[in-house]
């Protein structure tokens, strides 16, 4: 067994330490050390997106990367999108364009929404699409998604809403 | 169809807004994967034909019949909080 070694990250603005190994993925250190299980394991393969977490203003898939290269840092998971229990605007867009069906992914594409829209206040439809590229879902066909992030882009004040064809 | 009612007080061929689990949105969503019961060494799933029930109660190894630790879970859900 590998040495153990004392890591400190940073998630959600509260700092969290622990003695992990250096084999310990990033996903898993946010899942069992704060138990911040919001963040999905989805294809252990970078190919989904479900567990992707903002570390340091940037997305990253947090199943393809050790906790130990996130020592010091900071991760935002989606737990700490909502403040003061007010949902962020993404959150309310999804809520209203019903961006989700399972659920699942919907963690990640928040994230990856959010980190877009801190680069791009007002993007287009194909920026948007462009944007939640590294993350999958096989529930809603995307078009919904699009129309969330739109939404917030919206009500945050920095974009403009674009009228996209409803979906039955 | 021809809708007989008003929007108010809705029925049928009225369009109703889905209604989304907050949960999901927000990273509360309870998934096979983020159940964590280390001492557990069974599950037991029930089904159950709502989305809204409570366990009333519990299956101890005590009351006899399992020597393992059971860990029981409603399915779909319990205590949703859609909105």
């Amino acid at each position: 067994m590998a040495t153990k070694q004392l890591i400190q990250i940073k998630v959600n603005g509260r700092n969290r330490e622990a003695m992990v190994e250096p084999r310990l993925l990033l996903v898993h250190f946010i899942r069992n050390i704060p138990g911040l299980t919001g963040t999905h394991v989805g294809c252990d393969t970078s190919h989904c997106g479900a567990c992707t977490v903002v570390l340091d203003g940037k997305t990253v898939k947090s199943c393809t990367m050790f906790a130990v290269q996130a020592d010091g840092r900071e991760v935002m998971t989606v737990e700490g999108l909502a403040t003061n229990g007010a949902l962020h605007p993404l959150q309310e867009g999804f809520r209203q364009e019903h961006g989700l069906q399972c659920g699942f992914c919907t963690p990640g594409m928040l994230m990856s929404s959010y980190v877009l829209l801190q680069k791009n206040p007002s993007p287009s439809e194909e920026e948007i699409r462009w944007g939640i590229s590294g993350n999958l879902c096989r529930c809603t066909g995307y078009q919904n998604i699009v129309k969330s992030v739109q939404f917030a882009a919206a009500k945050m004040g920095q974009g403009e809403k674009h009228d996209l064809p409803d979906i039955a | 169809m021809t809708c007989r009612t008003s929007p108010e007080v809705g029925g049928m061929s009225h369009p109703i807004k889905r209604k989304e689990d907050l949960r999901f949105i927000q990273g509360k969503g309870n998934y096979v994967d983020d159940v964590s019961c280390p001492i557990c060494s069974m599950a037991i799933w029930c089904g159950v034909p709502t989305p809204t029930r409570a366990m009333r109660s519990r299956i101890s190894p005590a009351e006899g019949r399992c020597e393992a630790v059971p860990f029981a879970a409603l399915w779909p859900t319990q205590g949703d909080k859609i909105g």
